[in-house]
């Protein structure tokens, strides 16, 4: 099984067509895992476990946009706050630029925070409510003595224009901004310490729509002008489809596919992420199509299912005992596209194998419409 | 602001007139009066009390006497004391100095003590030091603030003698000492009552503190702070605390009549010479004045509690700053 | 009454003089060790004025007797009929039929503020004293003085209406005289709250230092006195609560204290430093029987005119068990209107003993029955209950009046504690407004305060003091007949045999004597530590010069007035 999952990332060179810059990855995380103890009882007895990341490897080059998409609860947001070390990872290694960073002391982490910065969901209470938005920016150039006195006024202004604020409001507090301006703020924080990657956790999800597009833009604009890799999560796919360069999906804290992200609209693999594909909304309001509608609930990850955890909702034609027990390794489908699926050919996993699990039915490709029908952008 | 400000002034101008009305009205319906106070004062005919009573003007009808006070009320004048000579102000002037340095004294201690034990429990939630704290604070707050005062007194002026048991000063050192063994020697007498004051408030104080504390700590700002590569003890002190202590610092405000309440037991067992032993002893003398005068400055501290607490509010919150 | 008393007083006074002198000599003789040294009494409550008239309580006698002085001070012995020390008075005389008594004050003799005290003042004083709107307490011991007239600058003259015994006490020890020039102008109605009383200024060893409020009074030598300065240098009375006294005493915080409660005495007493003595009572308690019904002096009252059930009552409480579980040593049982310290009391007149059983024969006998099945008698269908009145600020009484109460349930009676405040008591005592009271009464040497108390024409006079309307014309006449005794000797038959009449009457049942013990450091050397004043010798106190503390070296500095 860890053979299974370490095996396409441990595939040497990412293939262009899975959208990998060249040289080294800027952040390389391996089999990172983090469980949230369950306490119960008096005297916190631990009862069990959350398994919220559960063996996740990937690599991010420089430059590049990783999204990772998946349901509220999947584990995303924990994935990307354990890369910052934000929550402390259970096990697994994590490398930034060649150095190990679960190895560092907490001041050498300080330090590293310089270089790898956050913005996070909710512009509302991500930003200080009794610091002025000038003290929360230029807060990151003092602690790494980047700028003192004037200079770091100046930064701060700068900053501002960058992310399209007017200087004078550095002596404004983040509560007499919208929603848009705050994530904009936030923004020009992470930006403050010139760092080299961004986690975005869902960075424009609690905005307007019609802001959406626009902190999308500046966060392109960015990173264009500034060399910046971004991790980029969200909870749909139609906002990572604009941003990202490679998607990964994650479902009960593991990664279930990962391709670039034409790959992932073009030819979803895994049944889950047709699902999520046929669920975005359609441009055209003229066309209509159907939805893959997946039933039940995402399972609690204190208590996985078994074999491939979205069997329970699993869509899939050929699903059948086998899926039930094996776990699917995460395998390469196509060059540079890996997929978690035993019922997608090709697989590893041999039909003998499988019908010694219970198996019934032979390994099928499906590719509902409803998966690629939502008008991919040209 | 300034017209917030106005109001609650007004307000708080109201609410001490009709304290010092109602006061008036209950001492004066009392059973006794000034001159009858005391058990043996049956030995006076009631002929001579009823001229006294003349004298101080106490035989004219309850009304009258009622405008005559608010008249000199709103002079600043509170009249004579029934009891002493002068004024019933000099008596309140001796008292309430006392009572604010020993009232000052335990509101600063019961923050630093309340505020430094509860970020320490919230900083390590669930761990065995926040329960022993947690319950220990549960303990000290129920505790009627005359015995802890008597157990403080039992502890650290009878048994270690390290000090004195009663009073503001040492009533014979006090004035040939210099002037730095003047202050040493106020800080010493101010020690235990402020002290026994000072933990009752902590007590709760900490309780408030955990509580605003663990309710910011999940908060995104604070793991922004933590992003940024702020050191985990400058996200408690400058990002945490700061929010957390909105509550808290409201909280200072409105402690001030709790305080005051105590501060009565308090001055007893430590022969403090302050507002709540003189109101005490008026009233047990029905030295009416006196006793109006010490509900007039409770009722200006409870008032001046409030206002206290939303000025400090809008201090800590811009958020309210800006309404 | 062929004899006065005055030429036996002369020659007394002969001697104490001398004696005085004596003493004088050696405290004064030029041993400036003795000189120095702070000592801080405790004082439980503050006073209000520190006019003498306005007394009110022991604490400020305490102070005022230091600030002011009498003409003549009563002796060590406490014997009202001689005995005496020179106050501001240096020597006295009788006029020939012994109702007038010529004091000749000490020529030297100044007020604090600088002007000579003056016959003047004395006559100014007792004006003051006897003027019933200024409200001294005592006025009516004054009744028998008919005037004070200034025969010339230095002599006083006190002229009575009669001959009595106590004549030379009345008019030597109680008025503290005070200085014209300074009081003249006071109005008399509002004299409690004349600035003299909290500025007082007299011609006594010790002066107002400073005064705060609450917390002390601090008194200072007067070096310039014309007694000589006092060998303290300064005496600070220190408001101190009951329940700090304790520990106060303990750390050394508070030097001497009159300690009235148990706890209290033995945790001090126990301390090297603190040396114990025991005062003579003079405070006695009783539950006093309304012999009419309430605020109706017509009728008799309905169960306490009975002197059977009186009887009962006092029969059916163990007294000397009730005063031990309660006071320790600090209380003994008291056998009448009196206490053993009054010279005249006797404690060997015939007391109703403690006999339950007798108790419950005597009440069945007068018809108060306990019907079967039921805990409280009854006659006629009557039960026998009733309430008892007490003060709540006394708490020797609120406690003692519970073991009282369960005494009584035992016998069949139920006891209603009718609690309230001091003023109320106050009030429903002088409207004799009550069935049983549980009462206290403060006394003096002499006894003629009796006849405030328990005389016919008090309980007839609607503002006496006879609460319990107790009336027998037999013991007014024996007490009068002590009262008019020309000495002791000749006045204790008399005495015994009123103490005997109110006893048998059982006007109310007799409780306890309180008495005080004093702490004081062992370092303090008291002298005349009079049974009645502890304190009357307070500037002829010392303490030698190797035992001092640092509070006693602090001097005499010069205090801000």
């Amino acid at each position: 099984m860890t053979d299974a999952l370490r095996a396409p990332n441990a595939a040497p060179a990412p293939s262009a067509a899975a959208g990998v810059a060249t040289g080294e990855p800027l952040l390389s995380i391996s089999q990172l895992t983090k469980y949230f103890p369950i306490r119960r009882g008096l005297f916190g007895r631990e009862a069990g476990a959350v398994r919220a990341v559960d063996g996740v490897s990937l690599q991010v080059g420089r430059g590049e946009t990783l999204g990772i998409v998946g349901e509220s609860g999947c584990g995303k947001t924990t994935l990307g706050r354990c890369i910052l070390r934000l929550i402390e990872p259970t096990s697994g290694q994590i490398h930034f630029d060649g150095i190990d960073v679960r190895a560092l002391d907490p001041a050498s982490m300080r330090r590293l925070r310089r270089r790898m910065q956050i913005i996070f969901q909710d512009p509302f209470s991500s930003l200080n409510p009794r610091m002025t938005v000038g003290a929360i920016v230029r807060e990151g150039l003092t602690i790494h003595k980047l700028a003192a006195g004037a200079e770091a006024d100046n930064r701060v202004r700068q900053l501002l224009e960058e992310v399209g604020l007017r200087p004078e409001y550095a002596s404004r507090y983040p509560h007499e901004f919208s929603g848009g301006q705050r994530q904009r703020i936030g923004i020009a924080r992470a930006l403050a310490v010139e760092p080299e990657l961004i986690v975005c956790d869902e960075p424009v999800s609690a905005l307007d729509v019609s802001v959406q597009a626009q902190v999308i833009n500046l966060l392109q604009d960015l990173q264009r002008d500034r060399g910046l890799t971004y991790l980029f999560i969200a909870h749909d796919l139609s906002v990572v489809e604009h941003i990202a360069t490679r998607v990964s999906v994650m479902y009960l804290g593991k990664i279930v596919e990962l391709a670039s992200a034409a790959d992932v609209y073009r030819e979803p693999v895994m049944p889950y992420t047709q699902a999520l594909l046929s669920a975005v909304p359609v441009p055209d309001p003229a066309a209509s199509r159907e939805r893959i509608v997946l039933t039940g609930d995402v399972p609690s990850p204190a208590n996985p299912p078994s074999g491939c955890v979205f069997h329970p909702r699993c869509p899939h034609p050929a699903k059948d005992a086998a899926c039930t027990v094996i776990v699917p390794p995460l395998e390469e489908k196509a060059p540079g596209h890996v997929a978690a699926c035993i019922k997608q050919p090709p697989t590893t996993v041999p039909w003998h194998a499988q019908q010694q699990a219970g198996a019934t039915r032979q390994p099928e490709r499906h590719l509902p419409l409803a998966a690629i029908t939502h008008g991919v952008s040209p | 602001m300034r017209r917030f400000l106005a109001r609650r002034l007004a307000h708080g101008a109201a609410v001490i007139f009709i304290a010092a009305s109602l006061s008036f009205l209950l001492v004066h319906l009392a059973p006794g009066d000034p001159f009858s106070s005391t058990l043996d004062s049956a030995a006076i005919s009631p002929s001579v009390k009823a001229a006294w009573r003349a004298a101080y003007g106490l035989d004219r009808p309850l009304l009258e006497q009622y405008l005559r006070f608010l008249g000199q009320l709103a002079r600043g004048d509170l009249g004579p004391s029934l009891l002493q000579p002068g004024p019933a102000s000099a008596a309140l002037a001796g008292a309430v100095p006392n009572t604010l340095v020993l009232m000052g004294t335990a509101l600063i201690l019961s923050f630093v003590i309340g505020i430094g034990v509860g970020s320490w429990q919230a900083a390590r939630a669930g761990s065995g030091g926040d329960r022993v704290a947690g319950n220990a604070s549960l303990v000290v707050a129920s505790l009627p603030e005359f015995w802890l005062g008597a157990v403080l007194l039992l502890v650290f002026a009878l048994r270690f003698r390290v000090f004195p048991a009663g009073g503001v000063v040492d009533l014979v050192m006090h004035d040939s000492l210099s002037p730095a063994g003047r202050v040493l020697d106020r800080l010493r007498h101010l020690a235990l009552p402020s002290l026994t004051l000072a933990l009752l408030g902590s007590a709760s104080i900490a309780r408030y503190q955990r509580a605003a504390l663990l309710d910011v700590l999940p908060q995104d700002f604070i793991r922004t702070a933590r992003a940024k590569g702020v050191s985990d003890r400058l996200v408690l002190w400058r990002h945490a605390l700061r929010n957390a202590l909105v509550p808290t610092i409201v909280l200072l405000g409105l402690s001030l009549p709790t305080l005051l309440g105590g501060a009565v037991f308090v001055e007893q067992v430590f022969s403090w010479p302050g507002l709540g032993r003189l109101a005490a002893a008026a009233f047990h003398a029905r030295d009416y004045q006196v006793v109006i005068g010490a509900t007039i400055m409770g009722a200006v501290l409870v008032v001046a509690g409030g206002i206290l607490a939303d000025l400090l509010h809008a201090a800590v919150d811009p958020r309210v700053r800006a309404q | 009454m062929r004899e006065s008393i005055g030429p036996r007083i002369r020659i007394l006074v002969a001697c104490a003089l001398a004696a005085a002198a004596c003493d004088r000599g050696t405290t004064k003789s030029d041993d400036a060790s003795a000189v120095g040294g702070s000592i801080i009494i405790a004082m439980q409550n503050e006073p209000r004025s520190l006019l003498p008239p306005l007394i009110n309580q022991i604490d400020e006698k305490v102070v005022e007797d230091q600030i002011f002085e009498p003409l003549a001070w009563l002796g060590d012995e406490g014997h009202l009929d001689r005995d005496y020390r020179p106050g501001l008075a240096d020597s006295w005389s009788w006029e020939r039929d012994s109702t007038a008594i010529v004091f000749h004050l000490n020529p030297k003799a100044r007020w604090q503020d600088g002007p000579p005290v003056r016959a003047s003042d004395v006559r100014f004083t007792f004006g003051l004293y006897a003027d019933s709107v200024v409200g001294f307490k005592d006025r009516s011991s004054l009744a028998r003085i008919d005037s004070v007239t200034a025969r010339d600058s230095v002599t006083a003259v006190f002229w009575f209406k009669n001959r009595y015994a106590e004549q030379f006490y009345d008019a030597a020890t109680r008025l503290l005289i005070l200085p014209e020039h300074l009081l003249a102008r006071e109005p008399r109605a509002t004299m409690l709250t004349s600035t003299f009383g909290r500025q007082p200024v007299g011609s006594g060893r010790f002066r107002l230092g400073k005064w705060t409020p609450n917390a002390s009074i601090e008194l200072l030598a007067d070096t310039a006195n014309y007694h000589g300065r006092p060998n303290l240098d300064r005496v600070v009375f220190a408001v101190t609560d009951v329940n700090s006294l304790s520990t106060r005493l303990t750390t050394g915080e508070i030097d001497l204290a009159e300690v009235s409660t148990p706890a209290v005495f033995r945790t001090a007493s126990a301390q090297p430093d603190l040396r114990a003595r025991m005062n003579p009572a003079y405070d006695y308690s009783f539950l006093l029987f309304n012999a009419r019904q309430r605020k109706q002096r017509r009728q008799p009252n309905a169960l306490f005119a009975d002197v059977g059930l009186r009887r009962a009552i006092s029969m059916g409480l163990d007294r000397g068990k009730l005063v031990r579980s309660q006071f320790d040593s600090l209380a003994i049982v008291s056998t009448g209107p009196m206490t053993r310290a009054q010279p005249l009391a006797d404690s060997t007149i015939r007391t109703i003993a403690y006999d339950s059983a007798g108790a419950a024969r005597l009440l069945d006998s007068l018809g108060w029955t306990l019907p079967a099945g039921k805990t409280v008698r009854e006659r006629r269908g009557q039960p026998l209950k009733f309430s008892v009145l007490v003060p709540t600020v006394s708490a020797n009484r609120m406690t003692m009046i519970v073991a009282i109460q369960e005494s009584l349930r035992k016998l069949g009676m139920e006891v209603v504690v009718d609690a309230v405040d001091g003023n109320t008591f106050v009030g429903r005592l002088g409207a004799r407004d009550f069935d049983v009271v549980f009462d206290g009464r403060h006394v003096e040497p002499s006894v003629s305060g009796l006849r405030a108390f328990w005389s016919v024409a008090s309980a007839r006079d609607a503002n006496g003091q006879n609460y319990g309307n107790y009336e027998n014309p037999r013991f007014d006449a024996h007490l009068d007949s002590a009262l008019a005794a020309r000495d002791l000797a000749s006045a204790r038959p008399h005495a015994t045999q009123a103490f005997e009449t109110i006893v048998a009457d059982v006007p109310a049942v007799w409780l306890y004597e309180t008495r005080t013990a004093m702490l004081m450091h062992k370092r303090i050397r008291p002298v005349h530590l009079v049974s009645t004043a502890w304190w009357a010798g307070l500037a002829d106190w010392s303490i030698p010069a190797a035992e001092r503390l640092p509070r006693d070296r602090v001097g005499l500095r010069v205090a801000s007035r």
